[in-house]
């Protein structure tokens, strides 16, 4: 009887966040360094799909799928990365320096990410290292300033490529 | 020397009364790219940072660093100063009053930078902007400016560039409503 109510218990606790606003779309503004081609570096604008099934206070996780268009040194438009991977937000608070930024209370939550990225043009798989130091949340919003990337070269070990996303903003609508 | 100081400080207090009951600083930060001079700047993203200080109700100077962030880290920086009017009424109410949320800022000014033939930071470009939405004023202590497109003439080259500007916010720390109380 006691395992069937626990059961029940985190079974209601789950459900419970499926009704949380889980999924969300991100547009961002990102530059990109490509060091072994540096005609292939580009600036453009960053697509995201963002699936967080938990509001977690602590490592809290998200999956995340991205990609971008942008143009390169010669002014070709090029899509130089599409991504899936996963983020977590490390700490959950609202005491922290940034709320004079917003016009109410916000949360911060930074933010590091490990994803597989694919480049279509060089037709070649890199890893991406991420992180959103300055990441803000509120229920339906997620507002990212100045987050760096890395893409590593697996077989070569060294960094490959590497960004910014200037400025991001993620809306959960579900 | 001291006749030119004192000039200068004459100029200053006197022209005070004039700003009287309206002035206000934001520390801005934001988005910036520099188009259509790529021989000269090879830059592909940049950070906007700089301060917005308000004149009077509806004049404003804008000054801004731009300083790039890609293809190389911290490079290269150029400086622009705009002074701005707000065209959809008063920028900052000079008072408790919320006042306009909404504006448009249009302006002209000039600006520093490396991107000469010879690469020497010197008084490059003058400037024509338009910023088409502000969203918030000193007032409510934040503001949003959207879509700001600045024409960039060189006075070097004769070539026209354009400074987009995506988003910048800017933060009041003097002239919010804070100060009003």
């Amino acid at each position: 009887m006691k395992r069937l109510l626990a059961f029940m218990v985190v079974g209601l606790v789950l459900i419970g966040s499926l009704s949380a606003r889980s999924i969300g779309y991100g547009l961002g503004y990102y530059g990109q360094t490509v060091e072994a081609q540096p005609q292939l570096t580009s600036s453009g604008v960053e697509f995201s799909l963002v699936y967080k099934p938990w509001n977690l206070a602590f490592a809290n996780p998200s999956v995340i799928a991205r990609t971008s268009l942008g143009t390169d040194q010669g002014g070709v438009y090029r899509v130089p990365y599409l991504q899936i991977g996963f983020g977590v937000d490390l700490i959950r608070t609202t005491r922290h320096p940034f709320n004079f930024l917003a016009h109410n209370v916000i949360a911060y939550a930074p933010m590091v990410g490990v994803s597989y990225s694919f480049n279509p043009k060089r037709n070649m798989s890199l890893l991406a290292l991420e992180a959103s130091p300055f990441k803000l949340i509120q229920k339906d919003f997620w507002y990212e300033v100045l987050s760096p990337y890395f893409f590593i070269d697996m077989e070569k070990g060294e960094i490959d490529s590497w960004g910014f996303n200037i400025i991001r903003f993620t809306y959960f609508f579900k | 020397m001291r006749k030119k100081v004192l000039l200068l400080s004459m100029m200053i207090v006197l022209a005070l009364p004039v700003f009287a009951g309206y002035f206000d600083v934001g520390i801005t930060i934001g988005t910036n790219a520099h188009l259509g001079e790529r021989n000269l700047d090879p830059s592909r993203l940049k950070l906007a940072w700089g301060s917005a200080i308000g004149l009077t109700d509806v004049w404003e100077l804008d000054v801004q660093a731009n300083t790039q962030l890609v293809p190389t880290f911290v490079d290269t920086t150029s400086v622009s100063f705009l002074l701005q009017r707000a065209l959809l009424g008063q920028r900052s109410s000079g008072g408790q009053t919320a006042g306009v949320g909404i504006n448009t800022l249009i302006g002209v000014g000039a600006m520093i930078s490396p991107y000469t033939i010879d690469g020497r930071t010197t008084l490059t470009h003058l400037l024509v902007s338009l910023t088409p939405i502000t969203v918030g004023s000193p007032v409510t202590g934040k503001r949003e400016r959207l879509l700001a497109v600045t024409l960039a003439y060189n006075l070097q080259t004769k070539q026209v560039g354009v400074l987009f500007d995506l988003l910048k916010f800017d933060f009041y720390v003097v002239g919010s409503y804070k100060d009003y109380r």
